[in-house]
């Protein structure tokens, strides 16, 4: 008898066990279950139709249910900032920082953005808070303020191939029409060079009024860029600190055990990283990016296909 | 010339001449602030305004009459804080941790997690600026509910926004009659055990349009200029502006406050030229919701006619 039922197929599994919830008294649809790895490959397929570069990683509890490019580099906008929150968890736990220590906002890391940018330079702030808009409402001032306090090199740790990591300041710098020049010279640029550049660039204010910025996809190599699972690594070491799980977009929190998220966007350019542990507690990496250098994305494209995946995963 | 009785379409026209000649000059207050006299006038339900230049009043509507101003009360607690500040007892650098109880919906911080360290200024900075209940909650338990009464006169005792939201339950209504018929230690009593009771959201019964309008709070125009002027050098006032344009200002300080069937505005303004202005304005009505997409226009016609060229 066990050894007879050591070979259930997946499928049959899934019968095997609706059945029992069945003959508990709980209602459950059979034919609407679709299994995490079924509805995985479908995510795959649905973004395989849309215009541009996509890719998509999931993990079940680390293992691979779908890749679909998932170790190609994209742009992912403010994705990134998982990796800044990572690196002050880590300073925090080597005892360099605390989460309830208060800095003052200085006027450098004030970027356009979010929530903070309009508040008075050298308002006092816990890191945590810093820490949690940016990655909640993905703020840029919270954003370099990290940078800046855990210091771009150490942040590096964690980034790869952005090298030199750029602040959202520095990508605003290059954004404006205005600043062709810095961009050609820094792609031109050796590492060296190009960390000289961003040291010239940080001292000089934004000039957001008389900016001049394009709602059009454009320079797409000066950007963040990750693989979906680079993504799925970072956030594993973030999912459990209390500000990855204030918002998560397209997931209903009381639906889960524990959620974590982080996404990034830019003309062009859509990302989003979840990490999402269901009540029976299997934990789920889904991690999607899109990239289309000659028209603008549309999040209502990507929403659905995210919805019926996580449907089947809760 | 005659005077005209304004009418609905001879207000739109009286709008636009004077959008057409804001080149008023700012010595002429009589005419810069008398169109919106005339416009608040007309308006269905309860209004009032109050304008100061130097703190000598210029235009005034029913500026002695309690409005209901809904958030505008933030400001007399973040008058609290700043004078238990200056007392010595906490400091803006202080760190406190969000405490489950003050979780109340609307604004940023409520989605946070409980144990969230934070300033007291971001707190104050949040109260102010998004008008964040969870801030102003915290606020309120921080600085002490009778402390605050100090500055909210008639306002006793004051309500958190936990009480508010608690009230303006539909299930609660018996709540709300007990509370309307009780004096004020039963009162006191009343909202230390709502205090105790959770707000329940996934149940909640919202009101469709507005209701009980009685539980609010309630100042006076004159009275909100006071409050404003005693915390318009705290920079936290000048985060969100509303209807005044930042580079028209040396300073804007501003909160307002809404719910349906209200909504008040008051700013402290610093022109360029030195003079300093008070504008506050409250309108109520209980029949019908109020329009605040055309509430921000009035006040930012007025505020520019203020600044002239």
């Amino acid at each position: 008898m066990s050894d007879r039922r050591r070979g259930i197929p997946a499928l049959a599994m899934a019968v095997a066990v609706a059945a029992a919830v069945l003959a508990a008294g709980g209602e459950m649809s059979l034919a609407q279950e679709t299994s995490p790895a079924s509805a995985a490959a479908e995510a795959v397929r649905a973004l395989q139709t849309l215009s541009g570069n996509t890719s998509l990683l999931v993990l079940e509890d680390g293992r691979e249910l779908a890749a679909y490019r998932a170790g190609t580099p994209m742009a992912v906008g403010s994705s990134f900032k998982m990796a800044l929150a990572l690196t002050l968890r880590k300073q925090i736990e080597a005892g360099k920082h605390r989460w309830t220590e208060v800095v003052r906002v200085k006027p450098i890391w004030k970027v356009p953005g979010g929530v903070l940018f309009p508040w008075p330079d050298g308002t006092p702030m816990t890191l945590e808070m810093l820490a949690g808009f940016m990655i909640s409402k993905s703020d840029n001032t919270g954003t370099d303020s990290i940078l800046h306090i855990v210091g771009r090199r150490n942040a590096e740790a964690y980034t790869g191939r952005n090298r030199p990591l750029l602040s959202t300041h520095d990508l605003y710098f290059f954004r404006d029409l205005r600043n062709r020049a810095w961009i050609e010279r820094y792609r031109r640029g050796t590492e060296a060079q190009r960390r000289a550049i961003l040291d010239a660039i940080q001292d000089r204010p934004l000039d957001v009024v008389n900016g001049v910025y394009i709602d059009s996809p454009h320079d797409f190599d000066i950007e963040w860029h990750f693989t979906n699972r680079e993504l799925c690594g970072l956030i594993g070491q973030v999912a459990d600190l209390p500000i990855m799980g204030i918002v998560a977009h397209g997931v209903d929190k009381s639906e889960w055990k524990q959620i974590a998220f982080k996404g990034g966007s830019e003309p062009g350019i859509l990302s989003g990283t979840y990490s999402l542990t269901n009540k029976a507690g299997r934990t789920y990496c889904v991690s999607f990016s899109w990239n289309n250098p000659r028209e603008l994305v549309d999040a209502g494209a990507i929403l659905p296909i995210l919805g019926k995946l996580f449907a089947a995963l809760k | 010339m005659r005077s005209v009785r304004i009418t609905g379409v001879s207000l739109v026209t009286l709008t636009v001449l004077l959008f057409a000649s804001v080149s008023v000059p700012a010595h002429a207050p009589t005419a810069a602030t008398a169109p919106t006299v005339a416009a608040l006038r007309n308006l269905p339900g309860r209004t009032s305004l109050l304008v100061l230049q130097n703190g000598r009043q210029i235009a005034a509507l029913n500026a002695d009459l309690p409005r209901a101003v809904g958030s505008s009360f933030k400001m007399a607690l973040l008058l609290t804080l700043k004078k238990q500040i200056q007392a010595g007892r906490y400091r803006w650098t202080d760190v406190v941790r969000i405490k489950p109880h003050w979780k109340v919906p609307g604004g940023v911080l409520f989605d946070w997690a409980n144990g969230m360290p934070v300033t007291f200024e971001a707190l104050a900075g949040f109260m102010i600026s998004v008008s964040d209940n969870t801030a102003t909650d915290a606020v309120m338990d921080i600085v002490g509910r009778e402390n605050a009464e100090r500055y909210t006169g008639r306002n006793r005792p004051l309500l958190s926004t936990h009480d508010f939201y608690f009230f303006k339950d539909l299930r609660h209504r018996d709540w709300l009659d007990r509370y309307r018929r009780a004096g004020l230690a039963e009162r006191r009593a009343i909202v230390g055990q709502v205090a105790k009771m959770p707000l329940d959201l996934a149940n909640y019964e919202e009101p469709n349009g507005p209701y009980a309008l009685d539980l609010e709070w309630f100042f006076t125009n004159r009275e909100l200029c006071g409050i404003v002027a005693q915390i318009a050098d705290l920079d936290i006032m000048g985060i969100a502006t509303f209807s005044a344009n930042r580079s028209d200002w040396a300073r804007i300080a501003f909160k307002g406050g809404s719910e349906p069937g209200v909504i008040s505005t008051t700013f402290g303004l610093a022109a360029k030229d030195g003079r300093t202005y008070c504008v506050s304005a409250s309108w109520n009505n209980d029949r019908a919701i109020v329009d605040n997409t055309f509430w921000e226009e009035l006040m930012k016609d007025l505020i520019v006619r203020l600044r002239g060229r």
